[in-house]
């Protein structure tokens, strides 16, 4: 059955990060559409970073979420990264052009580093 | 034996299982956590498994969603038949299939770049399901919307991403 997603919120210099939990799916539309008011920003911070070691299943509608909050960041004007994410799902997020608005590195330390070098 | 007989021999499948699934979302993911099991044995690369995985689970997906309209009652039944050659998967609802004229050649990843640009993109599960399964084949059957999907051990070609 389903692994319902929940959200852990880590603020940094100028970001959010969000450790998730769960699948990603058509039930976490609620959980991470609606965790901020993301069309109108961040509070001025301009680096959203998603944490995916705690998922595990990703389907077609938990693609359909990301694309929107991909398209929520370009509208407010910040920008949307993600670590943790296994070799399918980068694969997939490549596949379909989702890379183009999330860019992935392997793990946070080397994100931050890049972030915050 | 004769030839035959030995080519018979070799096709028959080594492993069949059969799901009886309720249609409630989640659902899809015991037949992904039992057919990882299953094919892992039979020595396919880590990569494909998943890949096959994720096909699978979208068309229980769209059998759950779109077939039987989430009505809890009503089965989507899959079967796995594992050749020595190739994997195949029969997922049938109870529906009408007015999604089969999706599964055709002109749903393919060529969309992917338009759809990403649409605000809240959907359908996704289509074209994963058609680039990662070898052949994907869907009609009506005894009251049944059938989608079959065949993935062959030995890929029609080349690297198949991006």
């Amino acid at each position: 059955m389903n692994s319902e997603l929940s959200i852990a919120e880590r603020l940094f210099r100028d970001g959010i990060l969000l450790d998730l939990q769960g699948d990603l799916t058509m039930k976490a539309e609620e959980t991470l559409l609606k965790w901020r008011d993301w069309e109108n920003g961040m509070e001025g911070r301009s680096r959203l970073v998603l944490n995916f070691n705690g998922v595990d299943y990703v389907n077609s509608a938990g693609i359909a979420i990301l694309i929107r909050l991909a398209h929520a960041a370009q509208q407010a004007g910040f920008s949307l990264y993600g670590f943790g994410i296994n070799a399918h799902y980068q694969r997939m997020f490549r596949l379909i052009g989702l890379t183009d608005f999330l860019t992935i590195y392997p793990d946070e330390y080397s994100l931050m580093l890049k972030l915050q070098g | 034996m004769t030839a035959e007989k030995g080519m018979k021999m070799k096709d028959q499948a080594m492993i069949r299982k059969v799901w009886q699934l309720e249609s409630e979302l989640g659902q899809e993911k015991t037949v992904v956590r039992e057919l990882k099991q299953a094919i892992r044995a039979s020595h396919l690369p880590e990569l494909r498994v998943d890949e096959i995985a994720t096909a699978v689970s979208e068309a229980c997906l769209n059998a759950i969603e779109h077939g039987n309209r989430c009505a809890k009652d009503v089965p989507v039944n899959v079967t796995m038949l594992v050749h020595a050659d190739r994997i195949l998967f029969r997922i049938c609802d109870r529906g009408s299939g007015t999604d089969a004229a999706c599964v055709q050649p002109s749903a393919d990843m060529a969309q992917a770049k338009d759809k990403i640009g649409q605000r809240d993109p959907r359908g996704w599960g289509l074209l994963l399901m058609r680039h990662y399964a070898d052949e994907v084949r869907a009609g009506c059957e005894g009251g049944e919307f059938c989608v079959e999907l065949l993935f062959r051990r030995e890929p029609k070609g080349g690297e198949r991403i991006e």
